[in-house]
């Protein structure tokens, strides 16, 4: 016993050791399943979550297409490209980022900074473009780097840059549409995007055991527009001249659209801006005044300017019709028969509502008209007449049916809500200011789809601009077609209505907005602003602030088209719709009533002064160029005493009017005679053509030369200039008139 | 012999050794492209081990009373020339012997400390109750030791050879009142580290330990992934080899943290199997110490029982974030040559006292 251990030894080594011992174990098998059981779902997440890669697999975005398929916004595959920070060994990071700063203009000490990291997702360059990620490719395989990494993403090009801008809207970096139709059908436009979910190891690398699934991403759908690319550009190319022209100070804006169907062919605001910079200011002066900006000031000016250049005017902003509504208070007028064609209406320059005078637009009145005359002369008297008889709850519910009360529903995004006034708010002047197109705000959009509700046989349709929703594959998988709110107006007011318009534009030998050889029908508007023109304390600028507009439509029996264009304060002198607005649709009718397939009807007159091409009569016998001559109807004149042209001023090619003189030299000593070009502006057609006659030149006009009001506004060739007589010199006519 | 012993060593080898494979594989296909590159070494140090534990078992312990004071000497300038030697992962702990790769003297200075302490109790056994001979010896030589230890820098190591020196200095015989004071000296030690490293340090490391998922990517990092791998494991496992973890999440998997991939493989069940040999193998050695011939034959049994048991409940406390994370490793299944051989001749030595011991008897 002595020589073995002894109990003291034992019992502890047996009692206490053994109880420290289970104490011990038991504890850590109770924490062991508290971990392992207890919180298996919690760690099992977190397992997940660093040993799963999820890969986003982005879908492309679809494309947009004009209405004839021409591509108008398009995706295409750019690169993000990243870096894995931890994987990189510190003896490569001067390398990666002077390769990676010199391929992808990025900073090199931004990258420098980056590598030091210790995280594996680092982006140094978004949108990388294919040939860039090429060289990227190459960079890495030379050098063996392995923590530079890229995925595929998409970009949206814009081939049209500018065109139908404030339309197509565009998309930011992580392709979402930000405006426009871009923005409206972005949840179709952008897909689904698919998943690539794998099993990795720390590093990044995939794992041997096997897991991995693929979501497949959807692509996201086409669009067709009901924009025609050709329409657009006529309008456009129209539209830019005009704000130009008229300096307009708040931009204008046009739209073409089907009366029918309520398709838009176009619709454009102008200034624009390049779709593919979006955020660049695309006006000059505007740039350069932010640029002196700084800071908070600076970005605030950024924005609001930004803002201003992306908005639609056509579809979100406000602004008082005019004279243009007038064709909702006639053809209420005309529907109730409160008012006939055989109406008079006497209008002394003043009317006196309830005690507040209101004037006319011209003073001392237009006397006595008849309803029609009313249209034609725009009397704002006549008109307070009409709505007096038809009284607040008619003209109110016209108000209403046309849908001025509510947004058209065009598939744009942000469509501003209409300031109206209340139907309980009107009063005597209310109405009488109303009934002639002030006091109530409404967009564009909604004053040009009620126009045509009152020309189309009185339909008030629904605009839209897409067309057609395409797949993937491009197969039409909806087609969006016409909706048709409501019938407003009879067919028969609609008819007399259309009658009335092209008196409108035909009256007095034809206004501005006359296109020879088509019928058109329409009507100007020019609207104060009121809030503006009449704040206190207004400069003179804001109170010569006014809206410009006209409205036409072709052809008059039965229109296909209407055209809207919108000058919002032209600051050039001229500022009435027929002066301003209503040329600028006459030239955008003229491009596009024959593109559209309307043939022109020309009348006797028109057939008369129809310009000819002048033949080559140069080296013929006089005998044979005099009846050539004559045939295309056109006068010889000869100089000289030989038997063959020697030389014919104007030359082959030319174009000019029936009627109008060729000079045929016949020898050699006859000297070609020459002339100097008066002034011409400011002279009546019927003066500057009997000048130029005098001067022994030739006149082409170009406008509404026959308009009873019609004076020459610009003159082709200066004054002063030496020309040979016989050349032809272009006159452009305005119709110098004020009916709104 | 004991054969209940012999194998329970066995099994707990031969379960270390396929848990060391299936840990290690990952993590030597990817750092040497070949995955049995860990498992060869350790097979072979495993069979020499096993080799010499036979041969050890012959050996008559009590050849170890005379070198008593000679393996200590041996081990404490051992220790000294691992300070002496190049640093390795920031710490002067290992002697680096060129193809048979490092030595961690450590390791030896445990065996070393129980063969002197045991014998130091089996010659002073009536006098253990006494501070100058209970206490003083022990806390010289523990002293000595502690303080080569920390110096390069290894406090692991050193609060392991100190636990084992505590439980042969309690089943020795030392009075209850100096564990007390050495309790008291423990709350002093902490204080002075607080002051010494300053609060926040401190709290920085306590925040780390308590919520590991705070500062996942620093210094907890292994402990997160440690979490995640016995957390994800669930009661059954992943099963055998399945492990995800071990692939470059949980760094050396096959080293200290190698019972977490035990638990993301074999789930609960196996963590437990596993636990509950580690607690027979006590168990028996226990029963050895019991039916010693003698005091020095007893003591030596415990030290080594406690040591193993000691440094598989430290490890598995770390691995499950139970205590900071120190670097224990687990013995019989952590990656380590020379350790595995050490250990196995460790055994050799508990065989030959059960062999002199004759259990049937009782």
């Amino acid at each position: 016993m002595s020589k073995g251990p002894t109990l003291k030894m034992k019992n502890r080594l047996n009692r206490i050791v053994i109880a420290f011992v289970l104490i011990g174990f038991v504890t850590l098998i109770v924490r062991v399943g508290y971990i392992s059981i207890g919180q298996n779902d919690f760690f099992k997440a977190e397992a997940t979550k660093q040993q799963l890669d999820d890969l986003t697999v982005n879908p492309k975005r679809g494309t947009i297409y004009d209405r004839n398929m021409k591509v108008l916004a398009q995706s295409a595959t750019v690169w993000t490209v990243f870096i894995s920070p931890i994987d990189i060994e510190e003896k490569d990071r001067e390398t990666i980022a002077d390769g990676l700063s010199k391929i992808l203009e990025v900073d090199k000490q931004t990258i420098l900074d980056k590598c030091k990291k210790k995280n594996r997702y680092e982006v140094i360059k978004k949108k990388v473009e294919q040939n860039v990620a090429d060289e990227v490719n190459k960079f890495i395989a030379e050098k063996k780097i392995t923590a530079v990494h890229m995925v595929e993403d998409s970009k949206r090009y814009y081939p049209y840059e500018n065109f139908a801008s404030s339309v197509i809207g565009f998309t930011g970096t992580d392709n979402q549409g930000l405006y426009g139709i871009e923005a409206y059908y972005d949840k179709y436009l952008k897909g689904t995007a698919g998943r690539i979910v794998s099993a990795v190891n720390a590093k990044g690398t995939d794992m041997p055991f096997q897991y991995e699934k693929f979501y497949e991403p959807k692509d996201g759908n086409g669009l067709v527009l009901t924009i025609d690319e050709s329409i657009q550009h006529y309008v456009e190319k129209a539209l830019e001249q005009a704000v130009i022209q008229h300096k307009a100070s708040n931009r204008g804006c046009a739209i073409a659209m089907n009366v029918n169907t309520g398709e838009i062919l176009a619709m454009a605001t102008k200034p624009d801006f390049n779709l593919n910079e979006p955020f660049e200011i695309a006006d000059a002066a505007t740039r350069e005044a932010i640029e002196k900006l700084t800071g908070d000031e600076r970005t605030k000016a950024l924005s609001a300017a930004r803002e201003k250049q992306w908005k639609n005017k056509a579809v979100t902003e406000l602004y008082e019709p005019g004279s243009v509504f007038k064709v909702v208070t006639g053809s209420a007028a005309l529907e109730e028969k409160t008012s006939s064609l055989t109406s008079k209406f006497s209008c002394s320059g003043v009317a006196n509502v309830s005690g507040t005078k209101i004037k006319c637009w011209k003073a001392g009145g237009h006397g006595s008209l008849d309803f029609t005359g009313a249209f034609v002369h725009s009397c704002n008297p006549a008109f307070i007449s009409i709505g007096q008889s038809l009284g607040v709850d008619k003209f109110y519910n016209y108000v209403k049916n046309y849908g001025m009360t509510e947004r058209t529903g065009i598939d744009l995004p942000g469509e501003a809500d209409s300031i109206t006034i209340a139907k309980k708010n009107y009063g005597p002047v209310e109405l009488a200011s109303a009934s002639f197109g002030q006091s109530n705000k409404i967009t564009p959009i909604q004053m040009i789809t009620a126009f045509c509700a009152v020309v189309n046989g009185g339909k008030l349709v629904t605009p839209h601009v897409v067309k057609q929703m395409l797949d993937a594959n491009g197969n039409v998988v909806e087609t969006y077609g016409t909706k048709v709110k409501r019938q407003v107006i009879s067919e028969e007011t609609s008819a007399q209505m259309r009658k009335i318009l092209e008196q409108d534009v035909t009256a007095n030998g034809g206004s501005n907005a006359y296109v020879k050889g088509f019928s058109i029908g329409g009507k100007s508007g020019t609207s104060e602003k009121l809030e503006l023109n009449r704040k206190p304390n207004a400069t003179q600028e804001e109170k010569d602030a006014r809206v410009s507009s006209f409205i036409g439509f072709s052809p008059v029996d039965d229109p296909e088209i209407a055209v809207m264009v919108m000058i919002d304060e032209p600051r050039a002198g001229q500022v009435y719709g027929s002066q301003v607005a209503a040329p600028v649709v006459a030239s955008i009718m003229s491009d596009v009533l024959p593109y559209i397939g309307i043939e022109p009807n020309y009348t006797k007159e028109e057939l008369e002064k129809m310009e000819v091409s002048v033949p080559n009569v140069t080296g013929s016998k006089l005998d044979t160029a005099q009846s050539k001559l004559l045939a295309q109807g056109l006068k010889p004149k000869i100089k000289g005493d030989g038997n063959t042209v020697l030389k014919q001023v104007p030359s082959s090619g030319s174009s000019m009017p029936r009627g109008g003189t060729v000079i045929l030299y016949t020898s050699e000593s006859v000297a070609e005679e020459s002339s100097t070009v008066p002034n011409l502006v400011g002279l009546t057609p019927a003066q500057a053509n009997q000048k130029l006659t005098n001067a022994g030149l030739n006149v082409k006009f170009t406008g509404p030369s026959e308009n009873v009001h019609a004076v020459v506004s610009a003159q082709s060739v200066k004054e002063g200039t030496k020309l040979a007589k016989g050349s032809i010199v272009t006159l452009t006519c305005t119709a110098n008139d004020q009916t709104g | 012999m004991d054969t209940t012993f012999f194998i329970l060593v066995l099994i707990l080898l031969a379960f270390g050794l396929i848990m060391l494979f299936s840990a290690s594989y990952a993590y030597a296909y990817y750092r040497f492209n070949d995955s049995f590159s860990f498992i060869k070494k350790q097979a072979v140090f495993a069979f020499a081990g096993v080799a010499c534990m036979i041969i050890i078992s012959h050996i008559d312990y009590h050849i170890y009373k005379r070198f008593a004071f000679w393996f200590y000497a041996a081990g404490v300038v051992l220790l000294v020339v691992a300070l002496l030697s190049p640093e390795l992962n920031n710490a002067h702990r290992w002697i680096h012997l060129g193809p048979l790769g490092t030595f961690q003297p450590s390791e030896f200075m445990k065996f070393a400390v129980v063969v002197l302490f045991a014998y130091l109790i089996s010659i002073n056994y009536k006098r253990m109750g006494t501070f100058v001979y209970g206490v003083l010896p022990f806390l010289i030589c523990l002293g000595i030791v502690a303080a080569i230890m920390l110096m390069q820098p290894h406090l692991s190591g050193t609060i392991l050879i100190g636990a084992i020196g505590l439980v042969m200095m309690f089943v020795g015989g030392t009075k209850y009142r100096y564990f007390l004071v050495a309790l008291l000296l423990v709350g002093v030690g902490i204080v002075a580290i607080v002051s010494f490293k300053g609060i926040e340090y401190v709290g920085e490391r306590l925040q780390g330990w308590i919520d590991p998922f705070s500062d996942k990517q620093d210094s907890t990092f292994q402990t997160v992934q440690s979490l995640i791998a016995v957390g994800s494991g669930g009661v059954m496992g992943l099963g055998l080899g399945n492990s995800r973890q071990k692939y470059l999440y949980l760094p050396e998997p096959q080293n200290d943290f190698i019972f977490s991939i035990v638990c993301e493989e074999l789930g609960f069940i196996g963590a437990v199997i596993v636990i509950l040999l580690f607690v027979l193998f006590v168990f028996r050695g226990f029963v050895i110490a019991t039916k010693a011939p003698d005091k020095f034959g007893m003591m030596l049994v415990v030290g080594l029982t406690a040591q193993v048991g000691l440094q598989a409940m430290l490890n598995i406390a770390v691995v499950t974030n139970t205590i900071p994370n120190t670097g224990i490793s687990l013995p019989f299944f952590s990656y380590g040559g020379t350790s595995l051989f050490l250990l196995l001749c460790q055994m050799g030595v508990i065989l030959n006292v059960s062999r002199q011991c004759s259990l049937e008897k009782t």
